[in-house]
């Protein structure tokens, strides 16, 4: 909905463990406060177990997944019949589809896809977001403000409408399909995704190098004489990587939503390749039918991953910028 | 501020320019509307194609074509689709009043609803009620709104009619009315938009109720809060009067930008729904690279994002006297 | 020489200018099939010094005295005229076979009478004239243009019912005042909309709507079980089969004879069978005979496609013609692996299904086939009259006459010299093939006709032209709360429930409605152009309002219908 990109923001109100630790006795590290504030968060940390559990279920897909992911299952009495539209039971854990396809196999195979498309999504984006977003902000000026007019052209356009356009464009256009990726691939979708996602962190980082900017220590440091590289590397960058992993974080979360409702339309990966979206478009009105769990493990599946990613993030954000404020443009 | 203004203004039109000239470049590219004409009209001739060319100004560089395009547009001459040859402005009035109506009905509702739980749970932070909004709130943002519109319309629509043993739908499935009606229904337009609008409204609420929430927090513990609290303002007042003020600018913001979302999050509910909005007409043109179809409503959207932000600035701007970005 | 008075060389003059003009309307009305069908490619008769056809068949066509159109204004030949010249001229009219072999229609003894004369003795006659143009009702008074008419409109009819609303949301059929047969509609009034995600099963279980007509698929039964709910499948004379598009000059990967042929022989029918067909209707078997049905006359030879699964030989055929199997599994040659587009219609889950269930399958053949689909619009208005596929899948409906020319024959393969406007959407020829479907059309003899036909169904097998699958049944499901007992579904086999819904259709509801959910919708309502290529729009507006000389039965014959005094008088000249 509103920019899905856009984090959303935590709640402001962290326990401020450095105040209290002018007191105790004991110090740690800045690492071992962010942590130790990770762990307060609960949500943070039910959802990281949670979300370990699935992304190693689907990694280790090939070893787990007692089907193949395009397998139709012949049907135990033999003949050219395979298993069709068999509900949940102990050999199919998740039932299987119209055609006899184990769901769970699917769904561990197409959990590969979507996380490989989120995550991938996310580093590209925060790669290229942080590069561009560090360097407008050091140095300013003009380039900042190039880096800033240029993003605002882009800043509420819809995302979904910009997504299918770029989408369609290599099935018409071979020079996008050898740039930007084949239509239907994973390449194409993480392509188009940080084209989109980039600019969020950009202006995160930007903001953060910003106000580090005109803190002492860089002045310091340039008054020792520490070149710009070594400022932005050892004073800027390690104060960034907070924002920077929150950002990504949502990233992964909003990545794997766009491409489950792209996928569902028609114009997201292709369709013989298990998805979670392509589940969900697959399963259609199987409600009706009475097929109940061709769409409600997916669409689980797909809502428990977002969600534990998203708290994830939350977590992540209080442990790493405690007194941050709620991240908006400008 | 005044210059502020027009310092923002004089940026908008080149902005606007530019942004619709890749838009115009890179539809054109998409939807190749020379041959989705050829699609069509299987049988036409070279000439006949060389006659829409002409007609839809398609010869000449892209910057000829953009600009020509344009002249059609201001004089709203939007030619016909491709596909069954129909009028483009009458489809496509109609349909954004539809979708102007769910929107704007949507953002209302969700807007009112999402501020008061932001602010309810800001005032009784950690309480029971703040912990079940959070939660909500966070399943509302994962949950992708195709997932949430197939649900809602799966239970609404079908089972609970099934349970109830009714014979009517307890909820409409589909559709702005039932079918057969022909004249205006108040009665019937709103019970068809029951369900689109709490699928829209429920992204809304969960964005706006969380940035209420922070922003009021914010505010609360700040030290401007706590002198006026110390002048001995009643504790009502003090966020009535200074704390939503300042804690409506990143809301403000958040507003402003939400327009081009809520336009993309209405494709999705629009099409489950068969509700015929922009949403829906875009993503059926873009299926069929309905050249003419596409670009006026594009156009429209990018336009409106554009002047949306430019609002935005100048109320940001407004609200708090400190920003003068420039 | 002795000087002519000037009168006879005014004549004179006035005959060779009519030679000429005729001689000339003659090459652009005919195109290229003219008179005869020579041997030669789709030419026709170029020379314009021939003189006016003689006429092999006359049709003569009484019309009701009583027969008026919704204004009041009779139908008269006119009507007739209109539609002929229409049928034949409008750019974009996906139908001219048939309509090109007739010389002239003109009015007979009075304006009731129209009189048509064929080049040919054209046995499939009854094909045309099945929907009629209203003359006054279109802008061009000649009626060689009704391309622009007809959007979103049917105004004026000669049915039970008038089409009093049409949008791309809804259509209204009101009860015709002027209508002047015995079979009134009993109904106030028919509502369509349009429920393309799944056909109209939810509406229709929640009660939105009263009466759909969807495509079966696994499953079909449980959705449409309820208390109030009724369903009926009907075998008619649809089939659903693959077919191959092989167009020289489109260069598709089936142009190609050879790998045709092995990919043809590659497809495991009997596996579709088992887990397509079979889960929706047990115990009903493969159709093994091309473009025709078992149920419907001696055309249909069951058993030609018998052994078309034949996974050595496809092998065989291949490394033959110098295939190899490269690393990736698939046949290659010369460096190049071709891709399959197999075309289908979304949403459509039997057909989704069967594209998921095949693709691994002829990918483990060796064959790289990948899904391209499209809306129902897009795939039966556009892509497939284009021939913008590989393969498709499709349902056909076998008409009551058996001939196949309009599809099949060399000189409908869409090209230059037939404007791009042939039917046969699998661009193959068949020299042989197309004589022997001529030679079927005028032959009378219903035996020596299906032994004809019979050679044609076995050049399918031959040419790798296409796959028959099997005979479809249509389902009909309504709620019986709504609509009185088993009408409805009785004629499922040929949507003849929207042909005769006047009478079947007797509504239990409050305001004496029914609501109909179409499971597609087509563009414009126009019977001529591209959008009569949509089966609903045929179904749902030209059916039920425009008049026309024949009818099909369930069982696939034909009957009169009440725009005809009489049956008309068919007279072979010799």
């Amino acid at each position: 909905m509103v920019d899905i990109l856009t984090p959303i923001p935590g709640p402001a109100d962290a326990p401020q463990l450095d105040e209290l630790e002018g007191i105790a006795v004991e110090s740690a590290s800045p690492t071992q406060l962010a942590m130790r504030r990770y762990r307060h968060h609960r949500a943070a940390m039910i959802s990281s177990v949670v979300l370990l559990l699935i992304t190693l279920a689907c990694v280790f897909a090939g070893v787990i997944a007692p089907y193949g992911e395009n397998e139709a299952v012949d049907s135990a009495d033999g003949g050219l019949r395979k298993e069709i539209l068999v509900p949940p039971n102990s050999q199919f854990w998740m039932g299987t589809d119209s055609i006899g396809r184990d769901l769970y196999s699917r769904v561990l195979y197409g959990g590969r896809v979507s996380l490989f498309v989120g995550i991938a999504s996310a580093i590209s984006a925060g790669l290229i977001g942080t590069a561009l977003g560090s360097f407008a902000g050091f140095r300013g000026g003009r380039i900042d403000n190039g880096l800033m007019r240029f993003t605002d052209l882009f800043i509420g356009l819809p995302l979904l409408v910009l997504l299918i356009i770029m989408r369609l464009l290599p099935e018409k256009q071979p020079w996008a399909a050898t740039v930007l990726g084949e239509p239907g691939s994973k390449r194409l979708m993480v392509t188009l995704i940080t084209l989109v996602a980039w600019m969020t962190t950009a202006r995160i980082v930007r903001g953060v190098v910003l106000s580090l900017k005109e803190k002492e220590f860089v002045e310091a440091a340039r008054a020792v004489g520490a070149s710009d590289k070594r400022i932005i590397m050892r004073h800027l960058v390690p104060n960034t990587i907070g924002p920077i992993v929150v950002s990504m974080t949502f990233i992964v979360a909003a990545a794997i939503g766009l491409e489950s409702t792209l996928s569902f339309f028609g114009f997201g990966l292709d369709p013989t390749q298990a998805s979670w979206g392509n589940l969900l478009a697959d399963a259609g009105t199987s409600v009706i039918t009475g097929k109940w769990w061709l769409v409600l493990f997916p669409a689980l599946v797909l809502l428990i991953t977002i969600l534990c990613i998203n708290f994830m993030g939350d977590g992540l954000r209080d442990a790493l910028d405690p007194k941050q404020e709620p991240q908006v443009a400008g | 501020m005044a210059r502020f203004i027009a310092l923002r203004a004089a940026w908008a039109i080149p902005v606007l320019f530019i942004v619709t000239f890749l838009t115009f470049w890179a539809v054109k590219s998409a939807t190749d509307p020379v041959q989705s004409y050829l699609r069509v009209n299987t049988r036409a001739t070279p000439e006949m194609v060389e006659v829409y060319k002409e007609k839809h100004g398609l010869i000449g560089s892209t910057p000829e074509q953009y600009f020509r395009w344009l002249g059609n547009f201001v004089t709203l001459e939007w030619g016909n689709s491709i596909k069954g040859n129909r009028p483009v402005w009458p489809d496509l009035k109609a349909a954004m009043v539809n979708s102007l109506i769910l929107g704007i009905t949507a953002s209302i509702v969700g807007i009112t609803i999402g501020l008061g739980i932001g602010i309810f749970s800001a005032l009784r932070q950690y309480s029971k009620f703040d912990t079940a909004a959070t939660g909500a709130s966070f399943v509302g943002i994962s949950m992708p709104p195709f997932v949430s519109a197939v649900l809602l319309q799966v239970f609404f629509a079908i089972l609970i009619t099934r349970w109830l043993g009714l014979d009517k739908p307890f909820l409409p499935v589909a559709g702005i009315y039932p079918p057969g009606q022909t004249t205006f229904d108040l009665g019937l337009r709103a019970k068809h938009m029951i369900l689109p609008v709490t699928v829209v409204a429920i992204q809304i609420i969960a964005v706006y109720s969380r940035y209420m929430r922070a922003s009021l927090l914010d505010v609360k513990g700040s030290d401007y809060m706590r002198t006026a609290r110390a002048k001995g303002i009643s504790e009502r007042k003090v966020i009535m009067h200074h704390a939503m003020r300042n804690a409506m600018i990143p809301v403000v913001t958040v507003a402003a930008i939400d327009f081009g979302a809520i336009v993309g999050g209405l494709i999705i509910t629009e099409r489950i729904f068969e509700f015929h909005g922009t949403g829906d007409y875009l993503l059926t043109a873009l299926g069929n690279g309905d050249f003419p179809q596409i670009m006026p409503l594009m156009f429209v959207i990018v336009s409106s994002v554009i002047i949306f932000n430019l609002l935005a600035d100048v109320t940001y701007a407004w609200l708090d006297p400190r920003i003068r970005l420039g | 020489m002795k000087t002519m008075s000037n009168r006879p060389r005014w004549l004179l003059l006035l005959f060779v200018f009519a030679l000429v003009v005729a001689a000339c309307a003659e090459d652009t009305a005919t195109s290229t099939t003219g008179a005869a069908e020579t041997t030669t490619t789709a030419g026709g008769p170029t020379t314009s010094t021939e003189p006016a056809v003689t006429s092999a068949m006359t049709i003569t066509y009484d019309i009701n005295p009583d027969a008026v159109w919704s204004d009041g204004t009779p139908v008269t030949a006119a009507d007739f005229i209109c539609t002929y010249n229409a049928a034949l001229n409008t750019p974009g009219s996906i139908s001219t076979a048939g309509w090109d072999q007739i010389i002239s229609v003109a009015a007979g003894a009075s304006d009731k009478q129209v009189v048509a004369e064929f080049a040919t003795v054209y046995a499939p006659y009854k094909g045309l004239f099945y929907w009629i143009i209203p003359a006054h009702g279109v802008t061009d008074p000649s009626c060689m243009d009704v391309s622009q008419d007809f959007l979103d409109a049917l105004p004026l009819s000669a049915r039970p019912w008038q089409l009093t609303s049409w949008s791309l949301d809804q259509a209204i059929l009101e009860p015709n005042p002027t209508y002047w047969g015995d079979d009134k509609p009993i109904a106030a009034r028919i509502v369509q909309v349009p429920r393309a995600e799944d056909g109209g099963i939810a509406s229709l279980g929640a009660g939105e709507v009263d009466f759909i007509f969807p495509q079966a698929f696994a499953g079909i039964s449980d959705a449409l079980a309820g208390d109030n709910i009724k369903f009926v499948a009907g075998y008619g004379t649809n089939y659903e089969g693959l077919y191959f598009q092989q167009g020289e000059e489109r260069n598709g990967p089936f142009a190609d004879d050879t790998f045709r042929a092995a990919f043809s022989k590659s497809v495991d029918r009997e596996l579709i069978l088992a887990n397509i067909y079979d889960p929706i209707f047990p115990g009903a078997p493969l159709l093994q005979c091309g473009l025709w049905v078992p149920t419907v006359g001696p055309w249909c030879q069951n058993d030609q496609f018998t052994n078309s699964y034949d996974p050595e030989g496809a092998v065989a055929l291949l490394e033959g013609d110098g295939w190899t199997l490269n690393g990736d599994g698939f046949w290659e040659k010369d460096g190049a692996v071709p891709e399959i587009k197999w075309m289908i219609n979304t949403p459509n889950p039997r057909r989704e299904s069967t594209q998921a269930l095949m693709i691994p399958e002829f990918a483990a053949a060796g064959f790289n086939v990948v899904a391209d689909n499209g809306d129902a619009d897009q795939v039966f208005q556009q892509r497939l009259p284009a021939g913008d596929y590989d393969l498709a899948m499709y349902i056909n409906t076998a008409s009551p006459d058996p001939t196949v020319t309009s599809i099949m024959s060399c000189s409908q393969v869409p090209g230059p010299e037939n404007n791009n406007q042939g039917q046969n959407s699998v661009f193959w020829c068949n020299e042989d093939a197309s004589a022997l479907m001529q030679e079927s059309d005028v032959t009378a003899d219903e035996a020596a006709r299906a032994d004809l036909i019979h050679q044609i169904g076995q050049t399918l097998v031959d040419d790798s032209v296409m796959l028959p699958l099997f005979q479809f049944p249509n389902v009909a499901a309504w709620r019986t709360d709504r609509i009185e007992g088993d009408a409805p579904g009785a004629d499922a086999s040929n949507y003849r429930a929207f042909n005769n819904s006047s009478q079947l259709w007797q509504p239990l509801t409050d305001n004496n409605e029914i609501i109909i959910g179409a499971e597609q919708w087509p563009e414009c309502v126009n019977p001529v152009t591209e959008c009569a290529n949509s089966s609903w729009m045929v179904w749902t507006t030209a059916f039920p309002v425009l008049p026309g000389v024949w009818d099909t039965t369930a069982d696939g014959g034909t009957v009169l219908t009440n725009l005809m005094a009489g049956e008309p008088v068919v007279t072979v000249n010799e």
